[in-house]
């Protein structure tokens, strides 16, 4: 009993913590552009290289091809950015209605939709190929 | 029965002199006062940074692992005990005990800290504490879910086997767990000399970063003379800001998500493995190893950072 009473307490002051973090405005949102893709990429692989991107309409949520035909996925994560590779085959796409569903088999990375209302041709193809290859 | 009782008691470890608080539990309010004066001051500075949803996940993950430690952490005290009926000598309550014991749980802690960064068994725990692209005092709090069911626990077991009380071990184990809480900050810069002894916020930051130059470094709990000793010490250099958060950064703030993602992938690599090998490899190398060399390891990715260093450094 004593245990449950300190674990409400615990919950309690997680949601008092929380509602100062809200108060003073710690809602800022990341926005993915082409420039912001490049320097996190420079980053985290000095040697890699996007061949092709395209980026949601609402800057959440990005998908690009790199030179050595690995997938790039870029997601807004509150203020920041979480930038991944997968090989290709590990991506299955569709695509359907201008919203692209991106899906991976990783529990830490779920599965991804983007409204893009201008496909590019290559996301086209490849969507339409099953998602095997870019 | 009088030979049961003679077991039992020889078996019992020696009583403290004083009431071993809960210590965790006192530090708590101070946890709180601490994040909460933190938030203000990175507000009205633009020192570091906070985000709502990073913070919520956070002290979700915080909060999971107060539940586990209830359900759970008697395993490990119990296993405490368990081996220290074999103990070499039996250690008594006295001051240089105590300053032993200090130490070697303090080195204790620098090894499990570093193979939990080397075997991905144990990094599979160890990788949500390191989850959060930020830094700041809730990214102290993010803390396993599976640190019992992961075996951490092994790593103290030689103490006790040699012949510490379990409730001494556990006092100093709870007194490092507080000190690491304040060096989770970008508040505070450098702190002079005591940053040749102790663990501190710019210490931790190199710890927390991505960057290939500060990637597996600084295992210290509370004295980062280990680091210092076994080659693992990386300075923070100004020029050079910490990225934070893990290579392959997760794309949730689903507290589940984050607990289970890594065993997931252990669990993903370990069923399409085609050899034992590769089964200890996915389960006991480290981080990222395949068998095919595909994906990067720490080491992988400070070579090819050290190679393009090189490359990029002038033409003497």
């Amino acid at each position: 009993m004593n245990q449950i009473v300190v674990l409400g307490g615990s919950a309690a002051v997680i949601a008092l913590m929380l509602l100062i973090a809200a108060l003073l405005g710690f809602w800022q949102t990341a926005r993915i552009d082409a420039v912001a893709l490049e320097r996190l990429l420079a980053d985290a692989e000095p040697d890699a290289r996007i061949a092709e991107s395209a980026i949601a309409d609402d800057g959440r949520v990005a998908l690009a091809r790199l030179s050595d035909a690995r997938v790039l996925i870029a997601k807004a994560m509150g203020d920041r950015i979480a930038l991944r590779t997968y090989p290709s085959p590990a991506v299955t796409l569709r695509l359907r209605d201008r919203r692209l569903r991106a899906a991976f088999a990783d529990l830490g990375f779920p599965t991804l939709n983007m409204k893009l209302s201008d496909p590019p041709r290559w996301l086209v193809d490849w969507a339409a190929s099953g998602g095997e290859k870019p | 029965m009088t030979a049961l009782f003679a077991a039992l008691a020889a078996a019992a470890p020696p009583p403290a002199p004083f009431a071993i608080p809960p210590i965790i539990t006192y530090a708590v309010p101070g946890f709180v006062l601490l994040i909460l004066a933190e938030m203000i001051a990175v507000k009205l500075t633009r020192k570091g940074d906070y985000n709502f949803a990073d913070s919520a996940a956070s002290l979700s993950m915080g909060l999971g692992n107060q539940i586990m430690g209830l359900l759970l952490g008697s395993l490990a005290v119990a296993a405490y005990f368990a081996v220290y009926q074999f103990r070499l000598v039996t250690l008594g309550w006295t001051w240089p005990v105590m300053v032993a014991c200090f130490f070697a749980e303090d080195l204790a802690y620098y090894w499990f800290h570093r193979v939990a960064h080397e075997r991905r068994w144990f990094w599979a725990s160890h990788v949500i504490h390191h989850s959060s692209q930020h830094y700041n005092l809730t990214t102290a709090l993010r803390q396993t879910w599976t640190g019992v069911l992961g075996l951490n626990f092994i790593f103290w077991l030689p103490l006790v086997y040699i012949g510490f009380p379990p409730a001494m071990v556990l006092m100093f184990s709870a007194i490092s767990l507080v000190y690491q809480f304040w060096i989770h900050t970008e508040l505070i810069h450098r702190m002079g000399p005591f940053e040749w002894l102790f663990n501190t916020p710019s210490h931790h930051r190199v710890h927390h970063a991505v960057n290939a130059r500060y990637l597996d470094a600084n295992y210290a709990g509370v004295l980062i003379i280990w680091d210092r000793l076994f080659g693992t010490f990386a300075p923070e250099d100004d020029k050079e800001k910490p990225r934070y958060g893990i290579i392959a950064n997760l794309g949730t703030f689903n507290p589940f998500r984050v607990a289970f993602a890594e065993w997931a992938g252990i669990w993903r690599d370990v069923t399409h493995a085609k050899s034992l090998r590769e089964v200890l490899g996915f389960v006991f190398g480290p981080p990222g190893w395949s068998p095919d060399g595909s994906r990067k390891t720490s080491r992988s990715i400070k070579a090819q950072w050290a190679a393009y260093q090189s490359a990029a450094a002038p033409a003497e």
